[in-house]
């Protein structure tokens, strides 16, 4: 699975998740999105982590700043 | 040494000027090896105190060692010993009184020596990082002098960032004259503001046992309740201040403790302002886990949110009864876990009551936020008083005021904390929006000069003329 691809799912994830239209960037962050608190954060990796058929270890989790760690890591996995 | 004294300032600016003969990153860990063992060995002079510490570094390297070799299976083993070795260590009470060490031992720094190593054990039985930690820099990682007495708890990847490498963070006059100014600001914290807070609130204690007009015990009560986060904000933060200044001389960069704590306009929002670290430690291995996990099992919208009022409660009941080992920490756990997950119910309600758009607009009203402020201090120091007070002192407190009494007492405190807060952050905002054409005033170098001169001075004044020892760091004990 290729990068675009993986932003593609993952912009119907967040909308989904925060329910909101959401850009979904390298860049993007907690601090940018109303709603993404820890408990919506967990959500949202459950959420991928169903969606790509891949898990998240806790270090991984915790060390998650912005959409574009996220995406390296679904790359390294799916 | 323990302290936020001079002896202290002066220790961490040698090493930092020995540190900075060559960025040689064997020279500089050589450096801080010595100057940890230095630092210990002035803390305590009998090696037979330190063989417990010993004990618990050798266990907590050799189950790193298991995990790293693929014995993965051991990791929830490996987790388990030290925690029971810390518990055990520490003395807690509910442990038999029989099975502890019957001699005096060093125990100042276990805490923030066994967040590290659970962290370490946690990354490297997850499997993820495959990396090999050597003896001698799991040694440089849980003996570092600066993080040793109080933390901040540094990531071991951020560690060896600045510290393994022979081109580590740069240093300027800039930057050293920033960092010169935080170990004014540090000093002046601990050493002239925490000790005036400590006095007014150790003479409102001992004025809550004497027989008193009620308009003056209920004065006094505010003090008891009211001082105490104000005194442990500049112990706390004071001596961090200190560690991360000469951390920075020495080519180090730890993470940040406090940012701005009693602006939080919630008790969610307070704790990833205060103490930062240590939630932020909580937050990676225990709630975002348990969490997980809960939600891995129970896929459900509607309950979901409970599940995450449930993981901050069970994750700030750990992070209060973490402070001490007696049973009234385990009441500073109870209030602590139930500040948090009554904040996150809150929430959840309003959201469900109101749409998540109105619960925003809401949570931006600055008049809400100045309640929530207020509120959030004064139950931060509600539950503060099973944090400083003993159980006599406790019951004593209590007896001397009739219930009704002490909730005019609390929500005194909360008007007054809402309404002086608010008129901090309109100050603050009022004097950061003076600005000259680089940038606000008060930050300017001039303005750091200025007031780094003024709060050094006075530091010296006052410790000179009460000619006190600087008083001893709270977290230390913990």
């Amino acid at each position: 699975m290729d990068e675009q691809q993986i932003y593609a799912r993952l912009t119907e994830i967040f909308s989904d998740v925060f329910d909101d239209d959401i850009q979904v960037n390298p860049e993007l962050s907690a601090k940018d999105v109303d709603g993404w608190d820890s408990l919506s954060h967990i959500r949202l990796i459950l959420t991928i982590e169903r969606a790509f058929k891949i898990k998240f270890s806790t270090s991984e989790i915790g060390k998650l700043e912005n959409v574009g760690q996220l995406v390296a890591l679904i790359k390294a996995r799916a | 040494m323990d302290t936020a004294s001079f002896q202290f300032v002066f220790f961490g600016l040698a090493v930092a000027v020995l540190s900075n003969f060559s960025r040689s990153r064997v020279w500089r860990s050589v450096v801080l090896f010595v100057a940890s063992l230095v630092f210990i060995g002035l803390l305590t002079h009998d090696p037979v105190s330190l063989l417990p510490l010993a004990g618990f570094l050798l266990l907590g390297y050799g189950c790193l060692m298991a995990l790293e070799h693929g014995w993965a299976r051991l990791m929830v083993w490996s987790i388990l010993a030290i925690v029971f070795a810390y518990v055990w260590l520490k003395k807690y009470t509910f442990l038999p009184e029989q099975s502890f060490l019957h001699f005096p031992y060093f125990t100042l720094g276990l805490s923030y020596i066994f967040f590290r190593v659970l962290h370490l054990l946690i990354e490297s039985g997850d499997g993820v990082e495959k990396r090999h930690v050597g003896f001698g820099v799991y040694l440089l990682y849980t003996l570092n002098f600066t993080t040793f007495v109080s933390g901040p708890i540094q990531r071991y990847d951020d560690f060896v960032r600045d510290q393994l490498t022979n081109e580590p963070p740069p240093l300027n006059a800039a930057i050293v004259g920033l960092q010169l100014e935080r170990l004014v600001r540090g000093f002046f914290k601990v050493n002239v503001l925490a000790m005036f807070l400590q006095a007014y609130q150790q003479d409102a204690i001992l004025q809550m046992g004497e027989m008193m007009p009620l308009n003056l015990k209920l004065y006094a009560a505010a003090r008891l309740f009211a001082l105490y986060p104000l005194f442990l904000y500049c112990n706390f933060s004071g001596y961090i201040d200190l560690v991360i200044a000469i951390a920075r001389l020495m080519r180090i960069t730890l993470p940040e403790n406090f940012n701005r704590s009693f602006s939080a306009a919630c008790v969610i929002d307070f704790w990833s302002q205060w103490h930062m670290t240590l939630s932020s430690w909580f937050k990676s291995y225990v709630y975002n886990p348990l969490l997980l996990a809960l939600m891995r099992r129970i896929s459900s919208l509607t309950i979901e949110p409970f599940l995450g009022v449930f993981c901050f409660f069970v994750t700030f009941f750990l992070v209060g009864i973490w402070h001490g080992r007696t049973s009234q920490f385990v009441i500073y756990g109870l209030l602590t876990g139930l500040g948090v997950s009554v904040n996150k119910l809150w929430q959840v309600a309003l959201t469900q009551a109101m749409g998540r758009k109105s619960y925003k607009n809401l949570a931006k009203n600055p008049a809400y936020r100045a309640f929530g402020r207020g509120l959030n201090f004064s139950w931060f120091a509600f539950t503060l008083i099973w944090f400083w007070g003993d159980s006599k002192e406790i019951h004593g407190i209590f007896a001397a005021l009739s219930p009704a009494l002490w909730l005019g007492v609390w929500a005194a405190i909360w008007l007054s904390a809402t309404i002086l807060l608010a008129l901090w952050e309109i100050t603050r905002a009022a004097l950061l929006s003076l600005k000259t054409s680089d940038g606000p005033m008060l930050t300017s170098r001039y303005a750091r000069v200025v007031y780094a001169s003024a709060l050094g001075l006075a530091a010296l004044f006052f410790t000179a003329l009460l000619s006190q020892p600087a008083p001893g760091i709270v977290y230390k004990a913990f």
